[in-house]
């Protein structure tokens, strides 16, 4: 490439100053362009009011800066002045062709004293008549970031002045904007994440549940960690968690996907070990070469047990009244995404009345120059003290607190805490809309609400039938095709189940041949029904004595 | 294949269709069901088996289904049988509002298929 030259120091621009007088004048330019009234603008309006300032302390006809898209490895036309087109057009220019492209390769200042096809490839730039051209790398902890160059639409030679300048410029800018821009990145990233993560946790009878989420403290690592939990059609319950390998908003999109793959299989009821291979092959074809460790798991509709497959992913602990210990998975099943496919295996975990489940990602054992298992060892024991008999939401405070007790972690956090209640709910409620496709998650929930307060066949199904027959009135009597809700609520006092059915729909007569089977079905299943009918609704009392 | 509330397998022999129900049976479903069990019916059959072995739950909307099709069967000079558990949900109700004595049920499929070929054909 032509006009690669060393200027002479103290040439044209110069000559009238003394020495100090041009390097105080030299300070005064780049302060000039970069003083602090440009530390509040953002992204966009930084790099245009430094490209406007940069073009009048040089004398420049135009000003653009092309920043480095890490992904492509190409320099993207981001703020231009006397050059909007470049912009405008999404010029991308390869590193190492063209101007702006060796300069980014080589990481130096280049001067073109006369602008051609053979020394600049950007066709706009030509378009616009440019004949000389400075240009310099922007650079930041060693990486380049970008180019910034200024031109001339009359022959000009850059002295070595102007060159200093410009780097000078360059440097102050870089650093401004990498701020910005992992700003930037960090907010986009952490939207993903926070839409990604379950807002509100499933509420299940029986079952207490509470999450944490910390994004990591240092503004470049973004992690991609998630969790979810969501209740299958079958009435167990599905608990993942996970960690994306990789960094910033790439990391957050491919654990949007797998979130939402995930939930899709789930749907099929079948094994954890089934859906580990089904995400596997997900992320084999749709993301190659990317990693993911994953530990999913269900939660059967008893609360009896936890039954999970680890995919390179950390233990669940266990706490319970014997103390605190991590769940063993055999040899450990590498992590989903590999080349190669691999069988899981499951592992099986009983669940007591008051046990609690500790899921979590690495962020929260590892450290810095520590052994893994001491840092396993510390969660072990504070993890036995705050968990064990407590309410996952009133434990995890403490257990955050004192794990991380002047350190901070490097890495994203996310914890799931599950545990199985101590005493049966006295009381249940669930609330939902009045349609057909309801009522099975009713019966699920109430044969479990039952189960777990000791009612059995033939009284729980009895109990459940009852319920569905008085929902499908609501159902198909209450309200109108613009619908309506069903409260569901059941109480258990000493030896008597008794369960109320409540909608605030105005009665309408029978008008299918259906009935009168479902009031038949009730009143022969259950001890007392009462039906207590208003113009604000109606409410369906009904009781049954049990063992 | 997506987990449904319930699904019918179909068999056919010697003129006696059987139609195996598994799941639970409600509101929600209970129309697409007696689709399933009308359309697998040809003319040709003497009986058809409605088994509820594998039925783990019935409502009234599901009991209806039975009562309709036995009277459309009727019609057509054909004979519903049904093979009913004596335990679980299913047996209660149908128990509750009278089918054993309306439609004829036995507790097993060889019994009920016995029972359907001794139908004059």
């Amino acid at each position: 490439m032509t006009g690669n030259r060393r200027t002479e120091p103290g040439s044209a621009g110069d000559r009238a100053l003394t020495p100090e007088g041009a390097a105080l004048e030299q300070l005064r330019r780049v302060q000039r362009v970069t003083d602090g009234s440009l530390a509040h603008l953002s992204v966009d309006d930084l790099l245009n009011e430094l490209l406007t300032r940069v073009r009048e302390v040089l004398k420049a006809d135009t000003a653009a800066v092309l920043l480095m898209d890490l992904a492509t490895d190409e320099l993207v036309a981001t703020a231009a002045k006397g050059l909007e087109e470049e912009v405008q057009e999404g010029v991308r220019i390869p590193v190492g062709a063209g101007f702006a492209g060796k300069i980014a390769a080589e990481r130096r200042p280049i001067v073109i004293d006369r602008v051609d096809h053979s020394n600049v490839l950007n066709p706009i730039l030509r378009q616009r008549g440019v004949r000389s051209l400075l240009g310099t790398p922007l650079i930041v902890e060693g990486k380049v970031v970008g180019v910034l160059h200024v031109g001339t639409l009359h022959t000009r030679r850059f002295t070595d002045g102007d060159v200093a300048l410009l780097q000078l410029v360059a440097d102050r800018a870089a650093l401004a904007l990498q701020v910005r821009i992992h700003e930037r990145n960090r907010l986009v990233t952490e939207t993903l994440q926070r839409t990604f993560l379950p807002e509100i946790l499933p509420s299940l009878p029986g079952m207490q549940i509470a999450s944490h989420y910390v994004p990591a403290s240092s503004s470049v690592v973004i992690g991609g960690d998630w969790f979810d939990v969501f209740a299958l059609p079958s009435g167990s319950l599905m608990l993942t968690i996970g960690d994306v390998a990789g960094h910033g908003v790439r990391a957050a999109s491919v654990m949007g996907e797998l979130r939402n793959a995930l939930r899709g299989v789930a749907l099929r009821e079948e094994g954890p070990d089934e859906i580990a291979t089904h995400l596997d092959q997900f992320l084999d074809h749709f993301e190659p070469g990317q990693m993911v460790t994953l530990l999913v798991g269900v939660v059967d509709r008893n609360l009896s047990s936890f039954r999970f497959v680890s995919a390179g992913h950390p233990p669940p602990l266990v706490v319970d009244g014997r103390g605190a210990s991590f769940a063993s998975t055999g040899s450990p099943s590498p992590p989903i995404g590999l080349p190669r496919p691999v069988s899981y295996r499951e592992t099986v975990v009983p669940l007591e009345r008051g046990t609690s489940l500790l899921l979590y990602t690495d962020g929260l054992v590892e450290r810095r120059h520590e052994p893994l298992a001491t840092s396993l060892e510390r969660l072990r024991t504070i993890a036995d003290q705050w968990l064990r008999g407590r309410r996952p939401a009133e434990a995890i405070p403490g257990l955050m607190a004192e794990l991380f007790d002047g350190y901070k972690p490097d890495d994203d956090v996310a914890l799931l805490v599950l545990r199985r209640e101590e005493a049966p709910e006295r009381s249940f409620e669930m609330m939902v809309a009045a349609r057909a496709r309801m009522l099975r998650h009713i019966r699920r929930s109430v044969h479990r609400w039952l189960a777990d307060n000791g009612v059995t066949a033939p009284a729980s199904d009895d109990i459940v039938s009852a319920v569905d027959e008085a929902c499908i009135n609501v159902v198909e009597h209450a309200y109108g095709p613009s619908g309506g809700r069903i409260l569901v609520a059941a109480r258990r006092e000493g030896h008597t189940v008794e369960v109320r059915i409540t909608d605030d729909g105005r009665w309408r007569p029978y008008r299918t041949r259906n009935r009168g089977r479902g009031v038949a079905i009730m009143e022969e299943l259950m001890d007392e029904v009462d039906v207590d009918r208003s113009p604000k609704g109606t409410v369906v009392t009904m009781r049954r004595g049990i063992a | 294949m997506t987990a449904m509330l319930a699904s019918v397998e179909f068999d056919r022999k010697d003129r006696i269709s059987v139609a195996a129900l598994s799941g639970e049976i409600d509101i929600s479903n209970t129309e697409d069901i007696r689709r399933q069990i009308f359309d697998s019916i040809t003319n040709d059959d003497v009986a058809v088996v409605v088994d509820l072995s594998a039925l783990t739950f019935i409502d009234s909307s599901g009991l209806h289904t039975l009562f309709e099709l036995q009277v459309v069967l009727r019609e057509h000079d054909q004979e519903l049988i049904l093979v009913v558990p004596p335990t679980g949900q299913p047996a209660r109700t149908i128990e509750i509002v009278g089918m054993p004595q309306v439609i004829s049920t036995y507790e097993d499929r060889a019994a009920a298929l016995e029972a359907a070929g001794r139908i004059q054909r």
